[in-house]
């Protein structure tokens, strides 16, 4: 066989097709690991036999009737649901640490698998045991809920909130591993562990949103409504299509994570970012309508994000050194592939900043208007500062550690102690607080640049790649 | 085949790749070898567009491996220091799956895979699923993923650990056959002396710097025309007419005793063969006649004269 030829049929021309179930090797590797002739009858087996269980307790009962059994059923085949997207979202996260932990991680972002490809092969492929469960708890749930005389556009509804609730955690899981990945550079053992930490933190999500998910259900949907621009909405309808549209996001970060993780060509693009900060800022606003406190809220949310984003993205001096070696040479697919997009959320935030304050404007005086704006900058300085301060240190193991420590001390501690010392010699001076805040506020960013510019002063003279 | 040029690497505290430059002709098979730490799998890594250099660039058939990393993914085959499979799938499966994986139609994967599993000894094997197999077999199932394509390029890093002796011999062949096919390999390794029977090139990487890129075959080729005869005459004989006549016939002749020459200047089996027959025919009483081949320098001994003849510059 002749090895290495372009005239291989092994080698056709341009893009070549998939073989697999679907089109797509990673689903079909999948369908191998998970599903096994034991596992298909083990499902329907042990919910027929819970069924059985509940059905013949429900029939003891003096007071039983076919709607009230039905309704039981109903009732556990939306636990069951919610319990199952659990434990999908647990093995969505294993679809890549286990890839890391095996070794083939480096195989996959070497393979010719298209994005799309690896996450709805992973996302489906390895959640598919549950999803079989879900489809067969969805349809025994849904006719139950019928007999139960539960309204059709109810039960619509009761079908598609948990399967978006279900997308939306098993995304997400994945999600998160991959931004672990990225913030340590790598599939790494200790990357790996982050990620398994913050699959902590969607446990709380989902105990929150299936306790929301009741909590609306138990008002009876339709009955409960809430203004968003200006129309009225169930308030049941409005939460299972924010739902939705959160998993469709969840699902759009993903993709665009695992873009970057297989080298995709500009896969580091602020668009679909901004996009992002756009459609929950316009969603939020909706909620409020157009006063000063709406645009301070979306405002607050945008800082939140590039908080977030900030704590995400890698910044050590190994990652300053890329950018900075990229800029020197003015290497434009370097830069566009390096730049952080905290940047782009900071320029936005302090955008709706300026709003929010030119809203509030009528009510307060221009002078205290800038002074907040200039303290709200001050904030972000001294913060952003502060961390790169503590990430730019030659031994940067502990820094995840003091952010979070100096975060708590800076906001639950200091407002509560330094106003208190401070205030009651100034008021002897001037009765409005806000120029003494501003003084303190910008006191700590002039301290943190101090200490980033002596920091950063080490990093540069190191060797440089030019 | 493959070009790296001034590519520079930074881990954290210490710089492991320094301006690194070479390039590797088609169908070549080349040794990279430095001791630990000197950042040969970075580079193995940052040829596979896994690791990203701060500086530098690397073509790879022609393509910019950071300019468009798919597309060159599709032209290599890198099996890692510590490769991965999945155990749970059989032996065939792993194959398929990275067949698809790296694009091969449906029709085309079940000959590839058993092309594959042929190359490295593993037919009997397939149905076998990964983790059942022995320490050395995983080896070669990972190697045959890595080649399951057909890639132009292959990336080893320390490809023999792990295998049996017979494993090894097995490797050398595989290493040759697949050079011979049109493949350009780029093999590490600690042990010298398994690159030796398959490698026509090598790189000294130390402390992050190319010391040298070094053709094995140029430096074996003059060795070996060096041949050294010694001729042990009757004691009857004109030792001074026997010089005269050697070096009508070209050669050189230095007399180590009254009855003992040495020649040189003899450049092949061939040429030793007929110089006997001649003696012979022309009636020369030759009580004894032996050629010595100097050695041809081992790949160790290459490594070593780089690595020293460094140390003595430095």
């Amino acid at each position: 066989m002749n090895t290495a030829n372009t005239e291989n049929p092994a080698f056709p021309a341009g893009q070549a097709p998939f073989a697999g179930l679907g089109g797509n090797p990673e689903f079909q590797r999948n369908l191998w690991l998970e599903l096994s002739a034991q596992r298909l009858i083990l499902m329907p087996a042990l919910i027929a036999f819970i069924l059985f269980v509940i059905i013949s307790f429900q029939g003891l009962r003096v007071t039983a009737n076919v709607e009230r059994i039905a309704q039981s059923v109903a009732e556990f085949c939306l636990t069951g649901i919610l319990g199952l997207s659990l434990w999908g979202m647990k093995l969505a996260a294993d679809t890549l640490t286990q890839e890391a932990r095996e070794g083939t991680w480096d195989n996959q972002r070497m393979s010719c698998l298209t994005p799309w490809q690896m996450i709805w092969g992973k996302l489906l492929g390895g959640t598919i045991y549950t999803w079989y469960g879900n489809v067969i708890l969805l349809v025994i749930g849904t006719l139950a809920a019928a007999m139960a005389g539960i309204p059709l556009r109810q039960i619509a509804l009761l079908v598609v909130g948990p399967v978006a609730l279900g997308v939306l955690l098993q995304s997400a899981s994945m999600l998160s591993v991959l931004l672990a990945w990225h913030r340590k550079g790598g599939a790494t053992r200790e990357a790996t562990r982050f990620g398994f930490v913050s699959f902590l933190f969607y446990l709380f999500l989902f105990q929150a949103l299936s306790v929301g998910f009741f909590a609306v259900r138990g008002a009876r949907g339709g009955e409960v409504t809430l203004q968003w621009w200006g129309g009225t909405w169930p308030v049941m309808d409005f939460f299972v299509l924010s739902l939705v549209c959160l998993a469709l996001w969840s699902v759009l970060g993903l993709w665009l994570a695992m873009r970057r993780e297989l080298l995709e060509k500009n896969s580091n693009g602020p668009w679909w970012w901004l996009v992002f900060l756009v459609f929950w800022s316009v969603w939020g606003l909706g909620l409020g309508g157009h006063s000063s406190d709406t645009w301070s809220i979306c405002a607050m949310f945008v800082w939140t994000s590039a908080y977030l984003q900030l704590f995400l993205a890698p910044k050590d001096r190994m990652a300053w050194r890329k950018l900075r070696a990229a800029l020197e040479s003015r290497d434009s697919r370097r830069i566009r592939h390096l730049w952080p997009l905290w940047t782009i959320s900071v320029a936005l935030a302090l955008l709706l900043s300026v709003v929010a304050i030119g809203f509030a404007l009528p009510r307060n005086s221009a002078l205290d208007v800038a002074l907040f704006l200039a303290s709200v900058s001050c904030f972000a300085i001294r913060d952003f500062a502060w961390v790169f301060w503590l990430f730019l240190a030659p031994n940067n193991r502990r820094a995840e550690g003091a952010m979070i420590v100096s975060f708590a001390v800076a906001y639950l501690v200091l407002p509560f102690t330094v106003p208190g010392v401070f205030l009651p010699y100034w008021s002897t001076y001037s009765d409005n607080p806000v120029i003494p805040y501003f003084f303190l506020h910008a006191l700590q960013a002039a301290v943190a640049l101090i200490l980033l510019y002596l920091r950063w002063r080490q990093v540069s003279a190191e060797p440089s790649s030019s | 085949m493959i070009c790296v040029r001034d590519v520079r690497y930074d881990y954290p505290g210490h710089r492991a790749l320094d301006d690194v430059s070479f390039g590797l002709p088609p169908a070549s098979i080349t040794a990279l070898v430095g001791p630990n730490g000197a950042g040969k799998t970075t580079l193995l890594r940052a040829i596979a567009a896994l690791e990203e250099p701060i500086q530098g660039f690397i073509l790879v058939d022609g393509l910019d491996v950071w300019e468009d990393p798919r597309a060159a993914h599709r032209r290599m085959g890198y099996l890692p220091d510590h490769f991965g499979l999945y155990q749970d799938l059989s032996a065939r499966r792993c194959l398929l799956y990275a067949a698809y994986a790296m694009g091969i139609s449906e029709r085309a994967a079940d000959a590839l895979v058993d092309w594959a599993a042929r190359q490295v000894n593993l037919l009997p094997q397939l149905e076998k699923p990964a983790k059942a197999l022995s320490r050395g077999q995983r080896q070669r199932l990972a190697l045959a993923q890595a080649i399951v394509h057909q890639p132009r390029v292959l990336l080893l890093d320390e490809p023999a650990s792990g295998l049996d002796p017979e494993a090894r011999a097995d490797l050398a062949h595989l290493m040759r056959s697949l050079a011979a096919q049109g493949m350009t390999i780029l093999v590490s390794s600690h042990i010298l002396a398994e690159l030796e029977s398959y490698c026509t090139a090598m790189l000294v990487l130390e402390k992050g710097r190319l010391l040298r890129y070094q053709s094995l075959e140029a430096q074996a080729a003059p060795a070996r025309v060096e041949r050294f005869l010694r001729l042990r005459l009757d004691a009857t004989q004109d030792t001074a007419s026997l010089i005269g006549w050697l070096a009508r016939a070209g050669l050189a002749v230095q007399q180590e005793a009254a009855d003992v020459l040495h020649i040189t200047g003899v450049p092949d089996d061939t040429a030793q063969q007929q110089l006997l027959r001649n003696l012979i025919l022309a009636g020369w009483a030759v009580l004894e006649f032996s050629a010595h081949h100097p050695e041809a320098p081992s790949l160790e001994d290459v490594y070593r004269s780089i690595v020293h003849g460094k140390e003595e510059r430095a």
